[in-house]
């Protein structure tokens, strides 16, 4: 599995809604995050690559209007474990949230729990 | 969804696509391969909405964001190309482990590197041109006075001084010995003949070669210098050190002639006490030494070479022995999408 980097959050989360190609996931990236992220085409087939590797995301095949697209583009979509990797990022986020707005205290590990499970 | 492209791109779009596409050749050849064509078309996308959003400076802001990227990320790319090799290079260790436990690896490792430095060296020693030496000594200074002869073979009253036998030293390299030698050996023409393709060479072109092929050495604590001459052939060899320590000596017998004059002229003549014989062995290169040190040499490059092996083998062993380990056993230290969603 690729290490959770901040492109491999993000790229999940823009193929959550559906598929994309390259250009579009960088975009949706960068609205997302107000700007805050904006990746090189570099950086994001890097993560494509290892995600594609991981098995989170596929090639896919159909274009939703060729007239209106250029052929060369690739589509990317989230498998299975990609969907429920995003589903769990979405939480893992909201909890991030909730966690600064101290509506929720601190993740309490079951190894720092003494092993009650 | 981008429309696609229906209007031609300005020259800047288009160009820096292109450059773009260049300098996509940083990355390694499989990801170029795989990823090369959807790069450049996501940068031509990106220059395309930059030229439209504010012509020349969003295109310079998006190269000064892209270059960056480029650099990072061809870095990583071929970072983790290494490690897939590290990856095939476990598997040949692990596939060889059984026959290459670290003592025998030491053991290959130490013969084949000692007997190839010591090969090189004797091979080269071998084929070294053979070179004859020959030594003349002379005295440079003499007895004290010049009225009895028998008092020649007297040292100097006066203590050792270096200075003037430096002095000495520099006369004997200056043209003023050497030419004479040049003249009296007819070296400009013998040497031309053998050297220069068969025109005689110019004085200052036989000085030269004469510099290099003359040493001079002062024999601790005396004042004995000993003039080494050294050549292709033994005779040649010992008639070189003969008449570079004569014209010396006949150089100096003139000088204090001029300067002093009269019969104090022997207090500063000096003498050869010494002549050169033509060698019967070569004296460069010196084989047998020669052949020693590359021993030695091949020693201690065998012990590191075979030490250093022998470590990589163990340590590919170690390597290998983990990875036949169940998957449990190594847990990756970063934060990785399976402790995301446990799976």
């Amino acid at each position: 599995m690729p290490p959770l980097t901040p492109a491999v959050f993000h790229v999940l989360l823009a193929l959550a809604d559906g598929e994309r190609h390259g250009y579009a996931i960088m975009r949706e990236v960068a609205e997302s995050t107000g700007g805050r992220i904006k990746m090189g085409p570099g950086t994001l087939y890097g993560t494509i690559k290892r995600l594609l590797e991981a098995h989170m995301i596929e090639e896919s095949d159909e274009r939703p209007d060729p007239d209106l697209d250029d052929e060369r583009r690739r589509y990317y979509r989230l498998t299975g474990l990609g969907q429920r990797a995003a589903r769990a990022l979405r939480y893992a986020e909201l909890a991030g949230v909730a966690r600064r707005k101290r509506l929720i205290g601190k993740p309490v590990r079951a190894a720092q729990a003494g092993g009650l499970s | 969804v981008t429309p696609a492209p229906t209007q031609p791109d300005s020259k800047a779009v288009a160009l820096s696509g292109r450059l773009y596409q260049r300098l996509l050749a940083a990355y390694p050849k499989a990801h170029r391969r795989d990823y090369g064509p959807a790069m450049a078309q996501l940068f031509r996308d990106q220059c395309r909405d930059a030229w439209r959003a504010g012509r020349g400076w969003s295109l310079a802001w998006l190269w000064l964001r892209a270059l960056p990227d480029l650099v990072k990320s061809s870095v990583l790319e071929h970072l983790s190309t290494l490690n897939e090799r590290k990856t095939m290079l476990e598997r040949l260790g692990m596939l060889l482990r059984p026959r290459s436990a670290p003592w025998l690896v030491f053991s290959g490792v130490f013969v084949l590197v000692f007997f190839f430095v010591v090969a090189t060296t004797t091979l080269i020693t071998f084929i070294m041109p053979e070179s004859y030496g020959g030594t003349a000594r002379v005295l440079v200074r003499q007895a004290a006075t010049s009225a009895a002869p028998k008092a020649e073979s007297q040292p100097l009253a006066s203590s050792y001084d270096p200075y003037y036998i430096q002095t000495q030293l520099g006369i004997i390299e200056s043209e003023a010995v050497l030419g004479p030698v040049i003249e009296d050996l007819d070296l400009n023409k013998v040497w031309g003949a053998r050297y220069a393709g068969g025109g005689p060479l110019r004085t200052s072109e036989t000085i030269a070669l004469l510099k290099r092929r003359i040493e001079l050495r002062p024999v601790r604590n005396t004042w004995l210098i000993q003039v080494r001459a050294f050549s292709d052939e033994p005779a040649e060899a010992a008639q070189l050190a003969n008449a570079v320590a004569l014209s010396y000596c006949k150089y100096s017998s003139r000088t204090a002639s001029a300067e002093i004059g009269g019969p104090t002229v022997a207090r500063l003549q000096p003498l050869i006490i010494d002549t050169a014989v033509p060698g019967l062995r070569p004296v460069r290169p010196n084989k047998p030494l020669n052949i020693a040190l590359g021993v030695a040499a091949g020693l201690l490059l065998a012990l590191a070479a075979g030490a250093a092996m022998a470590g990589i083998a163990a340590w590919l062993g170690r390597r290998s022995r983990r990875t036949c380990a169940p998957p449990g056993d190594f847990g990756h230290p970063k934060t990785t999408l399976d402790n995301v969603t446990g799976s």
